[in-house]
């Protein structure tokens, strides 16, 4: 019979349909043309200058893993006071938005232009210490700045020194 | 004339269209709340969550809208497939790993920590996936 395969057994086996496998292709090329307008759509809204995500962020951050390049950083605290006064890492300075005049004196204090700053924050998902890391970037004009990647638990789960 | 299998099947994919598109559109208006709830997974470093974060609303929102329209709707069922699938297995880990996530399902804070919550997840997306498979099932 035209069309029937036989496979080792013996058993006939049908190959696919030829409608099905239009309908497989047609809806892989559908959902590949989705996929590539999407892409198109995001990069002329990001063109746009209006976004709040900026891919260049990812540069501000650091990994925990690579502090020990950082041997005399000043310490920044990105969290709530509550936060600050409960648990901090050893030395370091409270800063955050909510009070950016009144806490950035002391900061300044303490630092020396030569030493980087490590900012840090609560959840893995805070988007303080960025926010906060921009800040001072701008402000100190220092590209010396960065915010730890992933929060204070992950400063906890390296053994920083803490107080 | 159509039948009644497929007004059910019509009325079944602009439900799950409806839903994606509005958790397109909700988060395409608060990107960077959005980024802050796929940092929560763990999953991605910084980078790779940011171009997630742009890149996903606008992919959600236009297969919203091809299930709604019946535009390239068997293209918009596959992605809606594979979104959904992925955001089961992304949760499936996050619970496993005992972590707290945001979902960012749909703006707002979510926060999911107890096995309630994330059943609570896991059923959604699992019914939006049997929405569409009775979807297709019916179309056919």
């Amino acid at each position: 019979m035209a069309g029937v395969v036989t496979d080792a057994i013996g058993m006939e086996r049908f190959p696919p349909n030829r409608g099905d496998r239009k309908r497989s292709s047609n809806a892989l090329f559908q959902a590949l043309l989705i996929a590539a307008v999407a892409a198109v759509v995001t990069l002329v809204y990001q063109s746009q200058g209006t976004r709040e995500v900026h891919l260049d962020d990812a540069n501000v951050y650091v990994s925990i893993t690579e502090i020990d390049e950082f041997p005399n950083a000043l310490w920044v605290d990105a969290r709530t006071l509550d936060e600050f006064e409960t648990k901090r890492v050893a030395g370091s300075i409270l800063l955050n938005e909510e009070n950016w005049e009144g806490l950035l004196f002391p900061l300044l204090e303490q630092w020396d232009p030569n030493h980087p700053i490590l900012v840090y924050c609560g959840r893995s998902a805070c988007l303080r210490s960025l926010d906060v890391a921009k800040r001072l970037r701008s402000e100190l004009g220092v590209e010396s700045v960065y915010a730890i990647e992933g929060g204070w638990h992950r400063i906890v789960e390296a053994g920083v020194s803490l107080e | 004339m159509k039948s009644i299998r497929t007004w059910i099947s019509l009325g079944l994919y602009c439900a799950v269209g409806a839903v994606f598109a509005y958790a397109g559109v909700i988060k395409i208006a608060d990107t960077e709340h959005f980024l802050s709830s796929l940092l929560t997974y763990e999953l991605f470093p910084h980078r790779i969550a940011s171009i997630l974060a742009i890149y996903l609303p606008w992919l959600e929102t236009l297969i919203g809208a091809s299930l709604v329209t019946g535009i390239m709707r068997k293209g918009g069922a596959l992605l809606a497939w594979l979104m959904l699938i992925a955001f089961l297995v992304s949760i499936g880990q996050a619970w496993a790993r005992g972590l707290s996530i945001d979902c960012g399902c749909f703006g707002g804070s979510e926060i999911s920590r107890a096995a309630s919550d994330y059943l609570m997840l896991v059923g959604r997306d699992l019914a939006l996936i049997v929405g569409l498979w009775l979807a297709r099932k019916l179309e056919s």
